[in-house]
């Protein structure tokens, strides 16, 4: 069944050219005529040529796991998977933004635009050898960094007010000398702690499509600089809409908060030799769920055969990812280390007899 | 007049109690080096009044019994072993008999090894090794086995302290003979048994030193240890990607509120227990102790 379907339309308003969001000005740039436009004059122009232009072809192919659309630029076919929102024509370049994957149940509240360009991404990938000289040479060959790409990653953001009811019996010993004699002396207590406290926004990944522990920790966001979502910020960046559901992605954040409210209660209970917990309950009192789209700078590089993903908070610029090591560096670190070492040994041995008399 | 000669003479007799008799003592202010001929012994202001105070004697004869233990047949039984000894060890025996008052334990040890190291004892053989058995009768009796040169390698204070243990009933029930020739015999038996201190070299001075041998092990197992913690640490700065398992970024300040928060005291226990003191001491090293000619010995002594 085909079904036509609404794109951003990413143009500049003053020549028609390829328009894209530049991050370290916060602001839209005309590539052709480098004209630059603030969100509301998009907002102002999208809301009245909406109402004229709906030529866009975007065909959906049901029966298959991805979507078939007609860039509206160039008329060439592209084909995407069923959970991209945001992606590039092969041929002419435009950022090509599917309306359809985020709106309803599946438009984002809020997004925090990128803030850290490309050129900050291949810098900190560039970067990534310091200190870490088991790193292979391959890793900063220039066609590597070339495919650093900015993608909006779907993030469910959940607020909790939750309540947590201990009760342990806790020791304290406590010891001490008189001449010969040693005394110790045990005190035992109950001890019950019950508390409320308040988690905002903690982020969970929607999207299967990212590794869960990257996008961990690359946390955390700073939402103070959350906006409200607009298709305009998605221009010259790839984007996904989430495909697991709140309530399953609620479970995970559930778990962090429940181990944060141990950790807090624990840091009240110090001074204890021993503590036995008797009965912990949560309340977990769910106050808001936000679904929302977050920046994140991505590289896939190949090695032995195996993709390594990394990832940098476009926000904040943390960089992450899992180096493979490189087997030939770390078995020549370790025989220059082991031989070092074991004739400093040597020579302190044969210092320490000469001195030391040992 | 009378007084005052009776007084010196009596200070006389309690300085140096017994060389006034003695027979082959030489004046060794006559002597080239006061009598002492052992290159390596120093001879200075610092040390010539040890040095005058022991006797010059014939090192050829090994028995000074200026304590008179021995009649001349227990000597001669004595000087056969001795004989046997020294053919069979290369190393000196001299046994001190002697009546010296003395307040410190150690003027017995320091007089003993004076009396080695200030006459030609040993001169024959290598680092001047030999042992001297001393015997002090004085009220407070004290008697000791002192080692010099190779003796030290031989006869360390283990395998001396078990011949002092064996020979101390015979000096109680003075059994002189008997307990030389315990003493001599038990050294030849050790002496057969090989060096107590292999492991341990002699320098010039007499002292003795622990051999180099290269810690292989120490080194193979500490250069493997360093290697791999090195290792682990290069490999984990490679692994950036870390599980989140908890929210602490995202609980908000100040929010934490405690309803209850109460610590109740339930019970007290106190228990006590008596430190047990431990009476032995750990093993050491070896090392030699150095006499007034700067010369090293060993050896052990002891009251009885």
């Amino acid at each position: 069944m085909n079904e036509r379907e609404r794109a951003l339309d990413s143009k500049c308003i003053a020549c028609g050219g390829k328009l894209v969001f530049e991050p370290s000005i916060g602001k839209w740039k005309c590539e052709y005529c480098k004209s630059e436009f603030d969100l509301e004059t998009l907002e102002k122009h999208e809301t009245h040529v909406s109402s004229k232009k709906n030529n866009e072809a975007v065909t959906e192919d049901k029966d298959t796991d991805y979507v078939e659309y007609h860039c509206k630029d160039c008329g060439a076919k592209i084909i995407a998977d069923e959970n991209t929102a945001s992606t590039f024509c092969v041929y002419c370049g435009n950022t090509a933004i599917l309306k359809s994957k985020l709106s309803g149940k599946f438009a984002p509240s809020k997004i925090i635009p990128f803030k850290k360009t490309k050129d900050d991404a291949i810098e900190a990938f560039k970067s990534l050898y310091k200190g870490r000289p088991l790193m292979p040479k391959f890793f900063n060959d220039p066609k590597n960094i070339e495919k650093i790409s900015g993608v909006y990653i779907p993030f469910w953001l959940f607020t909790f007010e939750n309540n947590i009811v201990v009760e342990a019996n806790c020791k304290k010993v406590t010891s001490w000398r008189v001449g010969d004699t040693v005394y110790t002396k045990t005190d035992s207590y109950k001890v019950a702690r019950n508390a409320d406290m308040k988690f905002e926004n903690v982020p969970v990944d929607g999207s299967t499509r990212f590794n869960d522990d990257i996008m961990n920790t690359i946390e955390p966001f700073n939402y103070a600089e959350m906006v409200k979502y607009n298709h305009a910020y998605l221009s010259g960046f790839l984007a996904e809409k989430y495909d697991v559901e709140s309530d399953k992605s609620k479970e995970i954040a559930v778990k962090r908060v429940h181990s944060s409210e141990d950790s807090v209660i624990n840091g009240s209970m110090l001074g204890y030799s021993t503590r036995v917990k008797t009965k912990c309950d949560y309340n977990d009192k769910d106050k808001k769920t936000e679904y929302v789209l977050l920046p994140v700078w991505m590289v896939n590089v190949k090695f032995g055969g195996k993709y390594y993903t990394f990832a940098m908070n476009a926000q904040t610029g943390e960089f992450v990812g899992n180096i493979p090591v490189d087997k030939k560096k770390a078995v020549i670190i370790f025989a220059i280390e082991f031989i070092a070492i074991a004739l400093v040994i040597v020579l302190i041995s044969y210092l320490a007899n000469i001195f030391g008399g040992i | 007049m009378k007084k005052i000669l009776t007084i010196v003479l009596s200070f006389v007799l309690l300085v140096t109690p017994v060389f006034a008799s003695m027979p082959d003592g030489s004046n060794r202010t006559d002597l080239p080096n006061y009598g002492v001929n052992k290159k390596e012994a120093r001879i200075d202001t610092t040390n010539m009044d040890k040095i005058l105070r022991v006797p010059y004697v014939d090192s050829t004869k090994k028995i000074y019994d200026y304590g008179e233990l021995l009649n001349a047949e227990e000597k001669n039984e004595l000087l056969n072993l001795i004989g046997s000894f020294v053919e069979h060890t290369k190393m000196e025996v001299v046994i001190l008999t002697i009546d010296l008052p003395y307040i410190y334990d150690i003027e017995n040890e320091n007089y003993a090894v004076d009396f080695y190291d200030y006459n030609d004892f040993g001169l024959n053989f290598e680092h001047y090794s030999g042992v001297l058995i001393y015997r002090n009768k004085n009220e407070k009796p004290y008697y000791g086995i002192y080692t010099f040169g190779d003796a030290q390698l031989y006869f360390d204070d283990s395998r001396l302290n078990n011949i002092s243990d064996g020979v101390y009933s015979y000096y109680q029930n003075n059994e002189y003979l008997n307990g030389f020739k315990y003493i001599i015999n038990r050294l030849t038996n050790y002496y057969d048994d090989g060096k107590a201190l292999p492991n341990y070299y002699l320098d010039d001075m007499g002292y003795i030193h622990k051999k180099y041998t290269v810690p292989y092990g120490l080194a193979l197992g500490g250069g493997a240890v360093v290697s791999i913690i090195t290792l682990i640490v290069l490999v984990k700065k490679n692994k950036m990607i870390k599980k989140a398992t908890e929210a602490n970024d995202y609980l908000v300040k100040d929010s934490v509120k405690y309803n209850t928060r109460s610590d109740i005291l339930t019970g007290s226990i106190t228990t006590h227990y008596t430190i047990q003191h431990d009476s032995g001491g750990g093993g050491g090293g070896h090392s030699s102790r150095g006499g007034s000619s700067g010369m090293g010995h060993g050896g052990v002594g002891r009251h009885g």
